[in-house]
């Protein structure tokens, strides 16, 4: 297993990263989750060695994860990039033979690849007469072509179009057998979806982390969903605050407060032509996490 | 140090299946050869005329049966290839002569002549202020040699037919440079000096450019991230170095093979050079280091705007002794040319004009050699602490605070 133990992160004197730490289980999907700016990106980078942490540490199997491991480690980044006037063949057996493949097996791999993705008729193209899809196919292959046990994928569906985020969901949940599959996304739907595990970080912090059905199942008994008659500035209280809000449909999170309470508060001075008890999604848990933080 | 390999191929393939390659690497370095030796060969008389030669026979043996071998070569027109003149007087010494005769050289009078003496061996010396084509200075030593050979028949055999088939070869001609120090002079040292700045200049600006350019894109492009989770930054700059001077080599070998066949078609002439081996070696030396700087100044830039700001910066330091060449020559051990010599920026190309016009002694180029080496180390190690930490920063370029800090840190 992969273990992140009690990462910080400082760039001079700002706090990046605060005390981050989680597992990360062979076979399963772990999920980095979080807005923009939550520290998503450096954890992953920290993992990878880009980035030295200032404090705590790495460790793959109970030995300390360092450069050694770095051909047993694929890589998507968040900003895609390749060299745009290198031949599409050239760049990915460049990364293959660069993550420790012989140069035959590369050709092989690479070939494989192409194929299965439907990209062998461009293998002469250069990568910057190729569409954005295509590039971000060879940017996908090029991560996964040496078959590292750690994949370590940053917003991996960002600028795929329906079609392809489909072919490439599936090649992930291919790939989870046998690795350690780390991706980060700010999508919340697509993490609950795919993912097995979590950690939400917010401004750097831990805000949530676990199994999603055990989240989504413990955190599940105070979210409401309640349609008014009417559309409403109905306000947060103290024994309620509000997750979302489409016109007179709102999601309330009740925290400790009695469900009866509060419909007889917000009867009050609104009509509440419906008032269910749902189960939330990851997003408004997040939502209702950092809102219980601040 | 596999991975620093295989980054070593890919910079040096990607950078010559380049078309600006083909452009820079092979029609520049002719322009520029054709450019210096432009001068020169005006200067030198045309192949189908016959050249003038004046002999200094010391001896007093030789001018007259020389003289028939000389005008008996012809060029294929049909003309004697050369004809020469009689030099030899008994009222001047051979100083004297040599004096009066250089001045015909300078005059364009002659192309050049021979001294031939015999003290305290036979020697033959072929004084000449120009370039001259190797096929006729052979022409010049097979008629030497056939006039010593007949006439040593002459002497000891009976059989003249017999003394013909003598071929062995008596004697080599040297060839030895009028010193002038005329403005023509200047100008021919000059040339000299300016292909093998021009070169360097072109050399480091050219593969040092790329270098910058492709940091540049892997920057902006993020690909540096997906370097840096495959290899760490020291491979990585191991690797872009290793390719760098692999590139460099490449481009000298080329220009080496242009000039080899330029020196063999007799365009260029490799024997009029001084200190070639030296200026080869401060050649070589001038690339690692500005390429170093290059490396560590080129890791910074995040936009192709600096890179070239960047570009033109560097090659000031490798232009500006061309501005102030004339002085370095008139004067190449003047405490100017000396400072600038051992000053890392400007030692290579001021060492390259005092190298073509005098002779710094064994220990100054020991010393300026010693100082380059050791300043392409610290440069080196600088520039592997800024290419460490910079290479994941884009956008708004470094404050000199932040390089200081970088640079202090281990």
């Amino acid at each position: 297993m992969l273990e992140i133990k009690n990462i910080s992160k400082y760039f001079n004197i700002t706090r990046i990263l605060n005390n981050i730490s989680f597992t990360v289980h062979k076979g399963k999907i772990f999920g980095v989750i979080g807005p923009n700016g939550a520290g998503k990106t450096t954890t992953l980078r920290i993992i990878l060695g880009i980035l030295t942490p200032s404090s705590g540490e790495i460790l793959f199997n109970n030995r300390k994860f360092d450069q050694s491991f770095v051909n047993n480690t694929g890589y998507l980044p968040e900003e895609r990039g390749l060299y745009p006037k290198s031949s599409l063949f050239n760049t990915l057996l460049y990364f293959g033979q660069l993550n420790g493949m012989k140069y035959s097996e590369a050709v092989k791999k690479t070939n494989y690849w192409l194929e299965r993705l439907s990209l062998d008729e461009y293998k002469k193209y250069k990568i910057e007469e190729l569409s954005k899809g295509n590039q971000q196919k060879v940017q996908f292959i090029s991560s996964i072509l040496h078959e590292p046990d750690i994949l370590i994928l940053d917003e991996p569906f960002s600028g795929f179009d329906p079609v392809n985020q489909t072919i490439f969901r599936e090649i992930i949940e291919e790939q989870k057998k046998d690795k350690f599959i780390i991706l980060s996304t700010h999508l919340m739907n697509l993490a609950e979806n795919l993912c097995d595990e979590i950690i939400m970080l917010n401004k750097g912090e831990n805000v949530l982390a676990g199994e999603i059905n055990n989240l989504l199942q413990y955190n599940d008994q105070n979210l409401f969903r309640i349609k008014l008659n009417d559309k409403t500035n109905l306000e947060p209280s103290n024994n309620y605050s509000i997750i979302e809000r489409d016109g007179n449909n709102l999601v309330i999170d009740l925290v400790d407060s009695d469900p009866g309470k509060i419909l007889n508060e917000i009867n009050k001075n609104e009509k509440v032509i419906e008032f269910v008890k749902m189960k939330p999604s990851l997003h408004q848990l997040f939502i209702s996490k950092v809102k219980s933080k601040n | 140090m596999t991975k620093v390999f295989t980054i070593a191929r890919w910079e040096f393939i990607e950078r010559i299946k380049r078309r600006s390659f083909i452009i820079s690497m092979i029609i520049m370095p002719m322009l520029i050869i054709g450019f210096s030796l432009l001068p020169s060969l005006l200067l030198n008389k045309g192949d189908n005329t016959p050249l003038p030669i004046g002999i200094v026979d010391l001896t007093k043996k030789y001018y007259k049966d020389l003289s028939i071998e000389i005008v008996s070569n012809y060029l294929p027109n049909g003309q004697p290839a050369f004809f020469t003149f009689n030099m030899a007087s008994s009222k001047l010494d051979k100083e004297g002569l040599m004096s009066y005769a250089d001045k015909q050289v300078l005059n364009d009078g002659i192309a050049g002549y021979l001294i031939i003496e015999d003290q305290p061996e036979l020697n033959v010396t072929f004084r000449t202020n120009n370039i001259f084509n190797h096929d006729k200075l052979n022409l010049l030593e097979e008629s030497f040699n056939r006039t010593v050979v007949r006439l040593t028949a002459e002497e000891y055999f009976t059989l003249k037919e017999e003394a013909e088939l003598i071929s062995s070869k008596v004697t080599n001609i040297s060839k030895s440079y009028i010193e002038a120090n005329s403005e023509e002079e200047i100008f021919k040292t000059f040339i000299n000096s300016y292909l093998f700045i021009i070169l360097l200049i072109t050399m480091v600006l050219f593969s040092g450019g790329m270098f910058v350019r492709s940091l540049v894109v892997e920057k902006s492009n993020r690909i540096i991230e997906l370097l840096l989770s495959s290899s760490t930054s020291r491979e990585l700059l191991a690797g872009k170095i290793l390719g760098l001077s692999f590139f460099g080599l490449f481009q000298l070998i080329i220009w080496m093979i242009i000039g080899i066949f330029l020196h063999k078609t007799n365009t260029l002439n490799f024997y009029s050079i001084p200190n070639l081996h030296y200026q080869i070696l401060f050649f070589i030396l001038g690339y690692i280091f500005y390429s170093s700087i290059f490396i560590g100044l080129g890791s910074i830039v995040s936009v192709d705007q600096e890179a070239q700001q960047l570009t033109g910066v560097l090659s000031l330091f490798l232009i500006f002794p061309i501005v102030i060449a004339v002085e370095i020559i008139r004067s190449p051990n003047s405490i100017l040319a000396l400072t600038l010599s051992y000053f890392p920026l400007t030692s290579v190309p001021v060492m390259l004009l005092r190298l073509n016009s005098a002779d710094p002694g064994i220990m100054e180029v020991i010393s300026i050699v010693l100082i380059l080496i050791f300043s392409t180390y610290i440069v080196i190690l600088l520039s592997s602490k800024l290419f460490r930490f910079s290479l994941l920063r884009t956008g708004k370029r470094p404050s000199y605070k932040e390089i200081i800090s970088w640079l202090k840190l281990k």
